[in-house]
């Protein structure tokens, strides 16, 4: 007695046209019909003669090369009755030990309340801050921010900055020597776009763009390259949001909120505490918003592994409605330009976004 | 108070600290290169450096990770009388690892230096099936086995790391290959048949829980003897595994003859679904078990001590 299984770390994932197995251990997906992912389902129960049986003579060539192609990229394999019960499935759980894993800080260039806020955030135990300066700054103010989360427990550190003459290699080399924590730095307003070699700058993903930010609506773009088959996102995507969970913003006038983009604001730092605001059960309302609620993604293949975005979408007022940028459609298979899509344009002008778009 | 021993460089203490930390479970984290005093008071001790000082007493429940309590004996000019204080300091050691042992604990200092030798007899004796084994150093015993080229040799001790401080080595497992060249007489090796797999299996085991992941080696030939021997471009497939109950049931015996409540184990499941047991090690890695079958072994650690300790 032969069974087909696919491997517990290779998880099919079933969208409106077609399906998609995603390789948790080896960061990969692949493409299957949705026929395919039927068979799949029932192949790790019923007998491999059996189930050729039950799909008939005209289904069986195309079965079988599934099978062996399966097989052949290490993705199921062929097995006996008796190691059927061997081989568990996934739990899907995630588990997270911190209150908070990522920050985002908005326009902030006072040490002041980089002061105030670092030992609050350790306290939160967040992993990573991100920093977004729409203004330009001075290279010293910077380094002695940067400065403050030398003894944190803050891991690592993203900066959006705006790039000015003075923000050159030597500059940067400097920075990204004394502050190992930088994971990435992208500077806006640059004369032109580049990407720094990133191993010349201890391991700091750099890059110059030429785009000028002036406000965070630039973000929540979905888009293949943001896919992610990391076990904790593939997992975290199963009952959270994505973007949202365990992330608080603070912007430059002290207010706190979900994320730069969203409205609504739960506090100021100069009144309340992050951990204050957190006890709100208020702010923790769309952490738990996952994919499998959202309308269209529910019925996504690349929904466990696609990046998500409350702030902006298709109905704003709609809070478990697409996000506004993404352009694909889950019905057809088709990727399409979101931004020229004329049934988002009330979106985008609600938004205020008319800049963003590409004519 | 958790008491942690274990070494600087260990990641898997600092990601059950994560946990600790969200649990709010007080812990003192000793690291074996931490230098330590212990001060004698009427019913306890107080241990301290530079960073902590605590009182034995405190001490609610603890996780021999891996490393030892680095103490410090004050010398004096007589080798003798050296000698003789170490040796009462050792005593005193040995005292306080037996009271940290009758706390709530995930494994301790004293039954962590397991000898694989002892650890096959035992296992063979409980019925689990060892390999084919021998410790031989000469070369006219080594002809004397059928199909030499079917035999390995291991580390009697397990770690083979070996630093030579410009370099070092590794060692793994490989096929014997012999030439004219062996020696008559050699160092005492440890010779094991090897044996075909179906696939490998580290196991997790945790106060009587097993947490295993199966490794599907055999199509890559680069891993053939020892999964060690990586293939970085296509690694193996590591996917989560039950073990049968009479497996399980062996095992635990073999555990509770060790006095081990964990520690990591490695088998091997042959073409004919038969479990050959290799080896148990008390302190061994096991992120690389928890990570792709998704089994958060940190936390599970941390549990432990959130539900069986109370300050
Ligand atoms: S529809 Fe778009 S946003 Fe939704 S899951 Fe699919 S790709 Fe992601």
């Amino acid at each position: 007695m032969v069974f087909f299984k696919l491997f517990a770390n290779c998880i099919a994932v079933k969208g409106a046209n077609r399906s998609l197995i995603v390789d948790l251990q080896k960061n990969s997906s692949h493409l299957i019909p949705n026929d395919m992912y039927e068979v799949l389902t029932k192949s790790d129960k019923i007998e491999i003669s059996q189930l050729y049986a039950e799909y008939g003579e005209d289904n069986y060539n195309t079965i079988k090369d599934y099978f062996e192609n399966l097989e052949e990229l290490e993705i199921g394999f062929f097995c006996s009755e008796n190691e059927l019960n061997l081989f568990p499935e996934l739990n899907l759980e995630f588990h997270y030990p911190f209150l908070i894993g990522n920050s985002i800080l908005e326009g902030i260039d006072e040490i002041r309340v980089y002061e105030e806020l670092i030992p609050q955030l350790e306290k939160l135990g967040c992993e990573y801050v991100e920093i977004i300066l729409y203004q330009e700054i001075e290279n010293n103010l910077l380094q002695s921010i940067l400065d403050l989360f030398q003894i944190s427990s803050i891991k690592h550190i993203g900066l959006i900055i705006k790039y000015d003459v003075t923000k050159d290699e030597k500059f940067l080399k400097k920075l990204t020597s004394t502050c190992l924590r930088l994971s990435k730095i992208i500077l806006h307003s640059s004369v032109d776009e580049k990407l720094l070699e990133f191993k010349s700058f201890n391991l700091t993903y750099i890059s110059y763009v030429k785009k000028e930010l002036k406000s965070f609506n630039f973000c929540g773009v979905v888009d293949q390259g943001y896919f992610s088959t990391k076990m904790l996102h593939f997992t975290e995507s199963q009952n959270h949001n994505t973007c949202l969970n365990r992330k608080i913003s603070i912007d430059k006038d002290g207010n706190i909120k979900n994320c730069p983009s969203m409205k609504e604001i739960f506090g100021n730092i100069k009144e309340v505490s992050l951990e204050e605001v957190l006890n709100q059960t208020n702010f923790k309302r769309y952490w738990s918003i996952s994919k499998n609620q959202i309308e269209v993604c529910k019925d996504c293949e690349f929904r466990h592994i696609c990046t998500d975005c409350r702030a902006y979408t298709e109905n704003p007022e709609d809070q478990y409605s697409k996000p506004l940028k993404c352009g694909y459609n889950p019905y057809t298979n088709v990727w399409e330009e979101w931004s020229t899509n004329p049934l988002k344009e009330k979106a985008i002008a609600f938004y205020e976004m008319s800049d963003l778009i590409k004519r | 108070m958790i008491l942690i021993i274990t070494e600087e460089a260990d990641y898997s203490s600092s990601m059950v600290i994560n946990w600790l930390l969200y649990y709010r479970i007080n812990f003192i984290r000793i690291n074996e290169n931490d230098e330590l005093h212990v001060e004698c008071l009427l019913n306890d001790f107080r241990i301290t450096n530079n960073s902590f000082n605590f009182l034995l007493s405190e001490i609610k429940g603890m996780w021999y990770r891996r490393g030892f309590l680095n103490i410090k004996i004050e010398k004096s000019e007589n080798e003798i009388i050296n000698n003789f204080k170490k040796a009462e300091f050792a005593k005193l050691k040995q005292y306080i690892y037996y009271k940290l042992s009758l706390l709530p604990n995930i494994n301790s200092f004293t039954n962590s230096d397991v000898n694989k030798l002892v650890v096959n007899d035992i296992a063979s004796e409980i019925g689990i099936i060892t390999p084919q084994e021998y410790i031989l150093s000469s070369k006219d015993e080594l002809l004397l086995l059928d199909d030499l080229s079917q035999y390995a040799t291991k580390s009697i001790s397990g770690s083979a790391i070996l630093d030579f401080g410009n370099f070092y080595t590794i060692g793994y497992t490989s096929l014997l290959n012999i030439t004219e060249e062996y020696s008559k007489f050699f160092f005492p090796s440890l010779i094991q048949k090897y044996i075909k797999k179906k696939y490998e299996l580290r196991i997790f085991f945790l106060h009587d829980q097993f947490y295993t992941m199966a490794i599907f080696s055999q199509r890559d030939e680069t891993t053939r003897v020892d999964f060690r021997n990586y293939n970085r471009k296509n690694p193996n497939r590591n996917v989560p595994f039950e073990l049968p109950i009479e497996i399980k049931v062996k095992l635990i015996n073999l555990m509770n003859r060790l006095k081990l409540n964990s520690g990591s184990i490695d088998m091997i499941v042959t073409p004919n679904n038969e479990y050959v047991f290799l080896e148990v090690n008390p302190i061994g890695q096991y992120g690389m078990v928890s990570v792709p079958c998704n089994y958060y072994l940190d936390m599970k650690i941390a549990n432990f001590f959130k539900n069986n300790t109370y300050e």
